[in-house]
């Protein structure tokens, strides 16, 4: 057997002829389809919604500023910033915190800014890999963790008020079973959603409920 | 008829590696702050470009591997100049009218995504000149430089290398307003 080249013409004809055969295209396709027919997400429940008895409802809202950020382990994602900023802006305004959201600066000073840190598990991509390479059959279950700050200033130097709250999100690939204690979503934008509410909903409450809050009087009790 | 699926799928591939261009950070919270805190004038921004030292081509698209960054607007340039004054209007103090303004020339640029951990880096560094009316109260190189963990496998190195890279542009602009210098110059 004489020598063959390795690369160049040889490997790009040999490449060729596999990618044009229909046995390995189907592969291919199932490969793929594997991947992206088994994929679900679930959103922990360890935060869950805030009960109805814990409700700091503030019961004459102010207009205030939105600063928000999304960031991936620690650094700034202006396309994420850029897809959950109209839900969080959502999401407040339906809780009624405040009268209005502004971009800029607003009368009375009012800023409410979020810092959403998203911290993917370190070994997440190493995982998907080994399932896309085993056609699913070894799952994967990788866990992306938010920590989200809110800090409220009232304007006209009263005391910034902050809340840090945590929450989970699963991401299911391949034959695995699903986390415990979470709730399946079928798609990634009512993930996204259900977990930005959540945070919002408890930030806010305890930014409400603080001591220091003197943005408006408020009442306690959801009354 | 058996080229059909190649080309679809070559199709594919091409698409997966033009990714959507990054928009701009509109409001940066660390450089909003720094703007704020500055206690400083407001100002409009002016012509921002690529320094003639550096290709051309720098200010439209970086390449990462098989994909390219791309920013909104078309240059790099164009997008530093709207980050920062996203973040003058964001803090209260872009003024269309002012005669205080801020330019800048992007002296040096640069991304990488070698496989391993803090092995992605990029590189932003930028000289900025802020007038008032025809007299220079500042000029100064500010650089910023950035690590990430990078990875062997391109769908995730890619995404890490953009984010990693274009988040130093709010960054350079929370730097230049927490430049001791400059924030002398402007309250006189």
């Amino acid at each position: 057997m004489g020598m063959q080249r390795i690369g160049g013409d040889h490997m790009r004809g040999t490449l060729f002829r596999h990618v044009a055969q229909p046995k390995l295209l189907i592969v291919m396709t199932g490969l793929l389809a594997a991947q992206t027919a088994s994929a679900g997400m679930y959103v922990d429940n360890t935060l869950g919604e805030v009960r109805a008895e814990d409700i700091h409802k503030v019961a004459s809202p102010r207009p205030a500023q939105l600063l928000f950020e999304f960031q991936t382990d620690g650094t700034a994602n202006a396309k994420a910033t850029k897809y959950v900023k109209p839900i969080l802006s959502d999401e407040i305004k339906a809780l009624g915190f405040v009268s209005e959201l502004s971009d800029t600066p607003v009368a009375g000073g009012a800023r409410l800014t979020v810092i959403m840190n998203d911290i993917p598990q370190k070994n997440a991509a190493s995982k998907g890999f080994v399932t896309g390479l085993t056609f699913g059959l070894a799952g994967a279950l990788v866990a992306d963790d938010y920590d989200v700050t809110f800090t409220y200033a009232g304007g006209d130097g009263q005391q910034s008020i902050t809340r840090t709250v945590h929450h989970r999100l699963y991401t299911k690939i391949g034959a695995k079973d699903p986390p415990p204690n979470a709730t399946a979503v079928k798609k990634a934008e009512e993930a996204v959603r259900l977990v930005v509410r959540q945070v919002v909903a408890h930030g806010l409450n305890g930014i409400a409920g603080d001591a220091a809050f003197t943005g408006s009087p408020r009442t306690e009790g959801g009354q | 008829m058996m080229r059909r699926p190649y080309v679809l799928g070559l199709s594919l591939f091409v698409a997966a590696c033009a990714m959507a261009p990054v928009p701009v950070q509109t409001m940066s919270a660390k450089a909003v702050n720094a703007i704020s805190d500055a206690r400083i004038p407001a100002m409009r921004v002016g012509q921002f470009e690529l320094s003639k030292t550096l290709p051309g081509k720098r200010d439209r698209s970086l390449a990462v591997r098989a994909a390219t960054i791309r920013p909104e607007g078309g240059s790099f340039s164009h997008y530093l100049a709207e980050t920062v004054k996203a973040q003058l209007a964001a803090a209260g103090r872009l003024d269309e009218r002012s005669d205080t303004i801020v330019s800048g020339e992007i002296v040096g640029s640069d991304v990488g995504s070698a496989i391993g951990a803090d092995s992605g880096h990029g590189l932003l560094a930028v000289e900025f000149a802020v007038h008032r009316g025809d007299t220079q109260l500042f000029k100064k190189t500010i650089t910023v430089e950035g690590k990430w963990n990078s990875s062997f496998i391109g769908g995730v190195a890619i995404p890490a290398a953009e984010h990693g890279y274009m988040a130093l542009y709010p960054e350079i602009v929370a730097k230049l307003f927490f430049d001791e210098d400059l924030r002398r110059v402007l309250k006189r």
